[in-house]
């Protein structure tokens, strides 16, 4: 029965369909909670300690839907392209509001870790949290930090603000697209904008431009640091 | 139709495999993902690739684009236990910091749009 479950097309089939009844209870719950991510999610958890599979079992097919995260992303240059026109009216506020979350997350993670006198170690892999994984990690050793503490941080950052930033908007009736999709990718990079996709064609597609701009702007603050 | 979706998942593999040499080569790191974007959106721009050459594939990835995390999700669950002891510290500042960061990007690029708009307003009427 374990070979069943190390069988490549085991995980591949448990991500897809745990996937799809994600997308299907978050069209029909339509709460910020409900996410397809989140839901997918939690499936493959329950069903991994229901039947007792490691996780090396699953990621022998699971690492095949990973290795679509380049081809994933690539796409966005498509919404790019379809959001051209705003992109170009909103080019000011979109590179200011990339600078200054940036500042904010590195600057904010410092004051918090000083606060609770976190060491030094857990701070330097803290940093970079907000932006995509393969900067994150670069930046992180360059300060001096660790790295699978640093990839847990950057994923919840991921994760988390798909679930978080919904409801916050939600309780604060923020509306601007423009603002929402810098927001997100500033914030919460590639799996923030998975989530800013969902929620219209502009933010998704500011989303994965500030995404970018965010990476870029946090590996030139950290060359101060 | 179905050969359709094969030349584009071509068009789009063999773009990202682009990307991922252009990044190989750089002196400093940038993603292969951010540099595929910029490929794909530059592309289209100059008209080199036309969106109908890759749409129906590209939009099945856009509606769906959050399954790629779904395995590197399971596996931070998988991983928590390493954290241990600081485990509760590591939350407060992630989730704090990140909340903070979100409101704090909103709320620049909002004063942003608001100084533009008044420059405008105000540039507009000095012209009269």
């Amino acid at each position: 029965m374990s070979n069943l479950w190390s069988d490549p097309l085991f995980g591949i089939m448990l991500t897809v369909i745990a996937f799809y009844i994600g997308s299907i209870v978050a069209k029909k719950v339509r709460s910020p909670i409900a996410n397809p991510l989140l839901i997918a999610m939690i499936i493959c958890i329950l069903v991994m300690k229901i039947l007792h599979i490691s996780y090396e079992d699953y990621m022998e097919g699971a690492q095949f839907i990973s290795l679509f995260l380049v081809p994933a992303t690539a796409i966005l240059g498509l919404s790019i392209y379809r959001q051209r026109k705003v992109l170009k009216e909103q080019f000011l506020p979109i590179v200011i509001g990339c600078l200054t979350g940036s500042l904010l997350s590195m600057a904010s993670t410092v004051v918090l870790c000083k606060m609770l006198s976190l060491h030094s170690e857990m701070l330097y892999s803290l940093i970079p949290k907000s932006v995509t994984t393969a900067i994150a990690l670069d930046v992180s050793e360059q300060l001096g930090g660790l790295r699978s503490i640093t990839m847990m941080a950057v994923i919840i950052c991921g994760t988390g603000g798909a679930i978080i930033h919904p409801m916050v908007i939600r309780l604060l009736r923020l509306k601007d697209p423009v603002a929402t999709g810098v927001a997100f990718g500033t914030a919460s990079h590639a799996i923030g904008t998975s989530k800013a996709l969902e929620i219209g064609e502009v933010e998704g597609a500011v989303s994965g431009v500030a995404m970018g701009v965010a990476g870029i702007c946090t590996v030139i603050i950290a060359l101060f640091l | 139709m179905s050969k359709k979706i094969l030349k584009q998942l071509g068009i789009i593999l063999a773009l990202c495999l682009v990307a991922e040499v252009i990044a190989s080569l750089l002196p400093v790191t940038i993603p292969s993902s951010v540099i595929a974007i910029l490929i794909l959106a530059l592309l289209l721009t100059c008209k080199v690739l036309k969106e109908e050459q890759i749409k129906e594939t590209a939009d099945f990835m856009l509606d769906n684009m959050a399954l790629v995390f779904v395995p590197i999700s399971v596996g931070m669950i998988e991983d928590l236990e390493l954290l241990k002891g600081q485990i509760a510290g590591f939350l407060v500042v992630v989730c704090i910091s990140l909340v903070l960061t979100f409101l704090g990007t909103y709320a620049s690029v909002r004063i942003v749009q608001k100084c533009m708009k008044w420059a405008l307003k105000k540039g507009g009427k000095s012209n009269e």
